[in-house]
């Protein structure tokens, strides 16, 4: 369900970044290749639209100027333009799709047959490779030369970005803190299952350490805005691979062995709250009722809901703000996320574990995909994950325009 | 007796959780729409003064507000249609204050400027003109 809804979130933003504010449409594709029927999105460094026909054949590929060629300025602006290829690649043709130019320019261009219909015939190589427009034979339109001229490199300009950043080789380089961070992962993983009292006895300095240096030193707390982050764009493998296996780790250890090791070993919040049980009289521990306990049990499923939405309406919204974790950033750290921390700290004065039983998304995250004993039925966190998987395909298919009015 | 009342306090609090998830989305998605409504007024309104600027060579001389822009391009013919104010949802109106978007120009109406302002305050939301900021994307 969870790899559902992150596959939902990244196919949502691969759309939104290769189409941008203004999706191309089919029927201005059609224009040029009458048999289009769908437009599927490219996630590579091409990042267009693939044109299909009725049966699913692909029979083109689409792609727009913008917003790559937004600093390529004709009289009084840029210009977005739509450049449609067929199955071999070749240019059939290119079109105005939105104009921050001078109107009047802009018409005189579209009007400029021998001009609009140059591009056609080229392959995408032998386009992204123009240098020299007169020796290619692409002249500008007499009266709107600028405009024009713009076009033409907006052009050349985008596919040879999409050119560049094709075999574009990424290194991976581990750095200190990640060394770090896959020793916090074993330790954490050792204090889980070596149950050996010797061993267990130096289970506080490990605690120690989680908070000062991997919270407050490090800041490499696994959070909402960190995991959401990844999903819609891609996994930093190469910048920090420590930190990528740390998370993944995370969140198979509990699918794998039952074990919450991240939340009950490793996190600095959850080692936080439990010091401050040990440090309190136990006269101050006060007992959640029942219905407090099931009413509080949502408010983490709240929360994903809210993260979900988040993400596929592209809100402006801080998802540091609805978690701890970057309190512990505290030079950074925004007024949302350290009332988050403060206040989830001084409840758990009262009743212990409080933030990470009744307020944390990522926690409930972690504890959805953990292994239970006895039989395998569908319970209530299945419904749970079914309806936020429902969330997630309504706002997917249902178009963004709708919701942002 | 004991059951429904526990039911009603399980329903009461799922309620005011909800409640909760829903005004943390309604308020930025609130702002989110707005945002849209400018953006796609202040696109409308950058064409008609393109367009102004083809006819007479030069862009309106005078500093004006958005509705004081709005009907000064209607009036002049280069604005059709309504635009509406996207952060009341009615038509500009010229007898209002002031509003967010503002027009200047330079002193031989050569470049424009047309900035927006977050409702209430002095800080720039956007801005599109004739030099550096040519287009919101």
């Amino acid at each position: 369900m969870l790899l559902a809804i992150a596959w939902l979130i990244r196919s949502h933003h691969e759309r939104i970044r290769v189409q941008g504010d203004w999706p191309i449409t089919v029927s201005e594709v059609k224009t040029f290749l009458p048999e289009a029927h769908r437009l599927k999105v490219d996630p590579g460094p091409r990042g267009g639209l693939e044109v299909t026909n009725a049966v699913g054949e692909k029979i083109g590929y689409a792609v727009r100027t913008m917003p790559d060629s937004r600093d390529i300025v004709g009289y009084s602006g840029p210009s977005d333009v739509l450049v449609v290829f067929d199955a071999e690649d070749k240019g059939v043709g290119i079109a105005f799709r939105q104009s921050y130019d001078t109107p009047s320019h802009v018409e005189d261009v579209k009007m400029e047959f021998l001009f609009m219909e140059s591009w056609n015939g080229r392959a995408w190589d032998a386009i992204a490779e123009i240098t020299d427009f007169n020796e290619a034979r692409i002249y500008g339109v007499s009266g709107a030369t600028r405009t024009s001229e713009a076009v033409m490199e907006s052009i050349t300009h985008r596919l040879a970005v999409a050119k560049g950043g094709e075999g574009l080789e990424r290194k991976v380089e581990f750095h200190w803190n990640d060394f770090a961070l896959l020793g916090f992962l074993v330790g954490g993983c050792l204090f889980a299952f070596w149950k050996r009292k010797a061993f267990q006895r130096w289970r506080w300095i490990f605690s120690v350490a989680t908070i000062g240096l991997l919270g407050l030193w490090m800041g490499d707390l696994i959070a909402q805005s960190l995991v959401v982050g990844w999903v819609e764009s891609r996994v930093p493998w190469e910048a920090t691979p420590g930190l990528v296996i740390f998370v993944i780790a995370a969140f198979l250890l509990p699918w794998f062995t039952k074990q919450p090791v991240y939340c009950q070993f490793i996190c600095p919040h959850g080692n936080l709250q439990r010091w401050m049980m040990k440090v309190v009289p136990a006269t101050w521990k006060r007992l959640l009722p029942l219905d407090g306990k099931w009413v509080g049990r949502w408010v983490p499923v709240m929360l994903v809901a809210v993260v979900v939405a988040v993400s596929f309406l592209q809100l402006d919204f801080d998802l540091a703000g609805i978690e701890p974790f970057d309190a512990y950033i505290i030079k950074s750290a925004g007024v949302a996320t350290i009332c988050v921390a403060v206040v989830g700290l001084a409840i758990s004065l009262f009743f212990p574990m409080a933030y990470c039983k009744y307020g944390c998304p990522t926690g409930w995250l972690l504890e959805f995909v953990r292994k239970r004993s006895g039989k395998d039925k569908f319970s209530e966190r299945d419904w749970v994950g079914l309806g936020l998987v429902a969330l997630a395909g309504v706002l997917y298919l249902v178009p963004l325009n709708v919701w942002l009015g | 007796m004991k059951k429904a009342a526990s039911i009603s306090i399980r329903l009461f609090g799922l309620l005011l959780i909800a409640g909760v998830g829903g005004i943390l989305i309604a308020l930025p998605l609130a702002d989110k729409r707005e945002e849209r409504r400018v953006r796609d007024m202040l696109l409308t309104v950058q064409e008609a003064l393109q367009n102004y600027h083809v006819a007479e060579e030069l862009y309106p001389r005078n500093f004006m507000t958005g509705a004081q822009l709005v009907h000064f391009l209607k009036k002049e013919g280069f604005l059709e249609g309504e635009v509406k104010n996207p952060w009341t949802g009615a038509e500009f109106s010229v007898e209002s204050e002031s509003d967010g978007l503002r027009y200047r120009t330079d002193s031989i109406a050569e470049t424009y400027e047309l900035i927006v302002f977050k409702p209430g305050t002095e800080i720039e939301q956007f801005r599109l003109d004739s030099t550096e900021n040519q287009s919101l994307e």
